[in-house]
């Protein structure tokens, strides 16, 4: 920054992560600290490094802080409904399955009021990747109870302190029947990036969750400081643990955090199994869909 | 026998003596083919009864096989109990000690109002700029031997209500335009099965996400569009905070009463503004109504279902609901009429416009225009009743309104149902997008229809 400000305008470096941004649109809305920039960064800087071909990314947010995600990203970004980004992210990879599929959302989004979308997508293994970005509570509006809630953290509707038993969310994606399966935290930038740039080269519903800062609702709600004293938190309590049981990735309140990779196999596609179905089926029958999407009249 | 037979064949294997062939005729009242017993070979081993799964079908006779209907009553004997009659047992008002009036948020407001009103279930999802109603319920019911649920969705919530009215008790929750979309599933649900609750809409922003700011567009939705089938429900639209509490306490009074849905229509800046509330003279202590799912003796023979798979019994269903409607449109019709005993120009809004008309009535009236300003109150059922005997002095109506128009089509959809085919000219004034219809505009429009016609 000191050098930045001996610079004139016109002799700014551009950002690196600027190519994949909207920088018409920044300032962003997120707060000062909010762990969702840097989710942002984590996954631009992954794409970049993984050389995919940029104009095949598409990325796909629901509602809520870290659904505002999509809106940033200059890539083939997509608004959905709040809950339905996954189901939005099914229609769009079987409408053009030759697209990387990106969902970034939170985790009220997408395991609260989309939870039923999110078990399913795991179970039918559709090609996706799945960022949950979880800050344990609501933020965009105003800090109400997540399903990610630790017991005993308190929230604008729990004002006396959490008793419903929040989601193991690896657990929850592996036995859904996830392929790929990881957790980080937004202190984690390295192995996060390196995560995210892993998971691009897998195939099938690839889930990471992201353990993010909320000051703003979470942490002042809870008397949990600052973002910067959430970062301090994670680095004294964040355990890296790879394949480790996911039963045991339980979160408490202000308790460590595992982190980790847990799971990384292979399973055939939706895709996968509905040609090789298909064909085993009707034979010569099947005209199997084309990696743009089926019948284009060009 | 044979009307309870659906031809699974199970007695045909069962039978060790082959006496039990499949039939080939259909039976006129179920359709299946019913099988044939042929008894010559029987040896009243019993196992075709063990085999048979229908409750009504093969079952032993005392003295001979036959194959005619029985009433279970002749092997069983009478029930041994019998649900009684269930009786209504009534609300109680208790008398509330006289207080100072209360500065409130309007949304805070409904949350007290329907407390007041006995509701101690509040099942509902975070939307802005509803949230602070849960949010206060979230403090308040855990104090108050009530319970608060956040659910994980709106379509969570609202079945969440049709569970808790089935048990007859008193339920509500607090949403935003995007989250009533997804409870109108539910409200179909239960306007047929006849449940009661209340839902408080403080309309945003539309279409899609939209915005947090007030709107009224949804209006449409709640007046026309209750989810699918024959639906309707009392739509209340508040204009004040104080307002935001009576009409809740009535909202709770009529879902009782018509066994059917009840939605308050706010708008966004009425859910957060503050303002003076007087609370009422008395709060309810609510009952156990007859035809509740209660779960005990009384109330076992109830039963809480939208199903009726044979026409007529649908068709009656309708009419009977029908019938409500008729109830509620008839007595139900609220309106507040402001200066309109001899308005020529007559301003038709409601919520949050209905404060901005209101100054602007009062401008004119001090400028000699004898403007006047009617208030739906109830939106559906509209007021026509009311409105029809002001239309003989009216040069013009204007309808004011934060939407596309909805609130315009209900007054246009009553005069035609009121046979008023040539009503004064219907102009508007429309804003859209969170944006409200201020003042001066409805003063400007009101001073530009006085100069044509003079
Ligand atoms: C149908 C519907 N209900 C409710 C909302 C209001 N709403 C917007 S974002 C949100 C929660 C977002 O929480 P999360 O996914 O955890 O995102 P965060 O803001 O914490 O990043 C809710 C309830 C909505 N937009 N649509
Ligand atoms: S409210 Fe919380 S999650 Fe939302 S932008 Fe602010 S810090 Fe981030
Ligand atoms: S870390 Fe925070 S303070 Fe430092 S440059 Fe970034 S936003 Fe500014
Ligand atoms: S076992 Fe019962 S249902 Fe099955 S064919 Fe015989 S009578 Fe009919
Ligand atoms: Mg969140």
């Amino acid at each position: 920054m000191s050098v930045a400000t001996e610079q004139t305008a016109s002799e700014f470096q551009e950002h690196p992560s600027a190519p994949l941004l909207r920088m018409e649109r920044i300032p962003h809305v997120w707060c000062p600290s909010c762990g969702i920039g840097t989710v942002v960064k984590c996954y631009a800087t992954a794409l970049e490094r993984s050389g995919v071909d940029l104009d095949k990314v598409s990325v796909v947010s629901g509602i809520g802080c870290s659904g505002r995600v999509a809106g940033y990203m200059k890539l083939d970004a997509f608004h959905a409904t709040h809950g339905r980004a996954i189901p939005f992210a099914t229609g769009l990879k079987l409408g053009r399955p030759e697209l990387l599929v990106t969902v970034i959302s939170g985790d009220g989004d997408l395991v609260g009021i989309g939870g039923n979308h999110f078990i399913h997508a795991a179970r039918r293994n559709i090609d996706m990747l799945v960022i949950l970005i979880n800050n344990f509570i609501y933020g965009m509006t105003g800090g109400q109870n997540a399903p990610t809630t630790p017991i005993s953290a308190k929230s604008s509707t729990m004002p006396f302190g959490n008793f419903e038993e929040p989601f193991n969310l690896p657990h929850l994606a592996a036995s859904s029947g996830a392929p790929y399966v990881a957790r980080w935290t937004c202190l984690h930038i390295r192995r996060l990036t390196w995560a995210i740039e892993e998971a691009i080269q897998r195939k099938g519903f690839r889930f990471i969750e992201v353990v993010a800062p909320c000051p703003t609702l979470y942490a002042r709600l809870n008397k949990l400081g600052t973002g910067l004293s959430e970062m301090r938190f994670y680095h004294d309590n964040a355990e890296i643990q790879h394949g480790c049981d996911t039963r045991d990735l339980d979160i408490g309140f202000h308790e460590k955090i595992v982190c980790g990779k847990f799971v990384d196999e292979e399973r055939p596609t939706f895709l996968e199994r509905k040609d090789e179905h298909y064909a085993k089926i009707l034979g010569d029958k099947y005209i199997p869909m084309g990696p743009e999407g089926g019948m284009i009249h060009e | 026998m044979p009307q309870f037979c659906k031809a699974c064949g199970r007695c045909i294997e069962a039978c060790p003596k082959g006496c039990i062939t499949m039939g080939t005729e259909i039976e006129p009242a179920t359709g299946f083919t019913p099988v044939i017993l042929n008894l010559d070979e029987c040896t009243a081993c019993g196992l075709c009864f063990s085999a048979c799964p229908e409750p009504y079908g093969l079952q032993p006779t005392i003295n001979e096989f036959e194959t005619e209907l029985f009433d279970p009553a002749t092997h069983f004997g009478p029930r041994t109990t019998s649900a009684p009659t269930p009786v209504e047992i009534p609300d109680q008002q208790v008398p509330l000690p006289e207080l100072e009036p209360l500065v409130l948020k309007g949304n805070h407001a409904s949350a007290i109002g329907a407390l007041l009103a006995g509701c101690r279930h509040f099942f509902g999802y975070p939307i802005t700029p509803s949230t602070e109603g849960a949010e206060l319920m979230a403090k308040l019911l855990p104090q108050l031997d009530g319970v608060f649920v956040q659910a994980v969705s709106e379509v969570a919530t609202i079945n969440m209500m049709y569970g808790c009215g089935g048990a007859g008790q008193r339920s509500m929750s607090f949403t935003s335009s995007p989250g009533f979309s997804l409870m109108v599933e539910g409200l179909s649900y239960m306007i047929g099965a006849e449940v009661p609750g209340v839902v408080v809409n403080v309309m945003r922003g539309g279409p899609g996400l939209g915005n947090i700011a007030p709107e009224q567009s949804d209006i449409k939705m709640l007046c026309r569009g209750l989810g699918h089938g024959n639906t309707h429900a009392p739509v209340l639209a508040p204009s004040t905070p104080q307002e935001m509490l009576d009409l809740t306490m009535l909202a709770f009074d009529l879902t009782m009463k018509y066994r059917n849905p009840v939605v308050i229509a706010a708008d966004g800046f009425l859910g957060q503004m503050t303002g003076r509330v007087q609370l009422p003279k008395t709060l309810v202590e609510p009952g156990i109504p007859a035809w509740a799912v209660w779960g005990d003796e009384m109330h076992r023979g109830n039963l809480i279902s939208s199903i009726y798979l044979n026409e007529q019994d649908l068709e009656a269903h309708n009419i009977h609901i029908n019938e409500k409607y008729e109830r509620m449109i008839d007595s139900e019709q609220r309106a507040d009429l402001f200066f309109c005993d001899d308005a020529e120009w007559l301003v038709v809004a409601c919520n949050t416009p209905a404060r901005m008309a209101k100054g602007a009535v009062e401008e004119m009236r001090k400028a000699g225009v004898k403007a006047g300003l009617f208030r739906p109150i109830t939106l559906w059922p509209f007021p026509i009743d009311l409105l029809v005997g002001l239309l003989p002095n009216a040069k013009g109506i204007l309808v004011v309104e934060a939407g596309t128009g909805p609130l315009e089509d209900e007054l246009r959809i009553a005069l035609s149902y009121a046979d008023v085919h040539s009503p004064p000219p219907i102009t508007n004034i429309r804003r859209f997008g969170g944006i409200l219809p201020q003042q001066q505009e409805i003063v400007d429009s009101l001073s530009s229809l006085v100069e044509v016609k003079s």
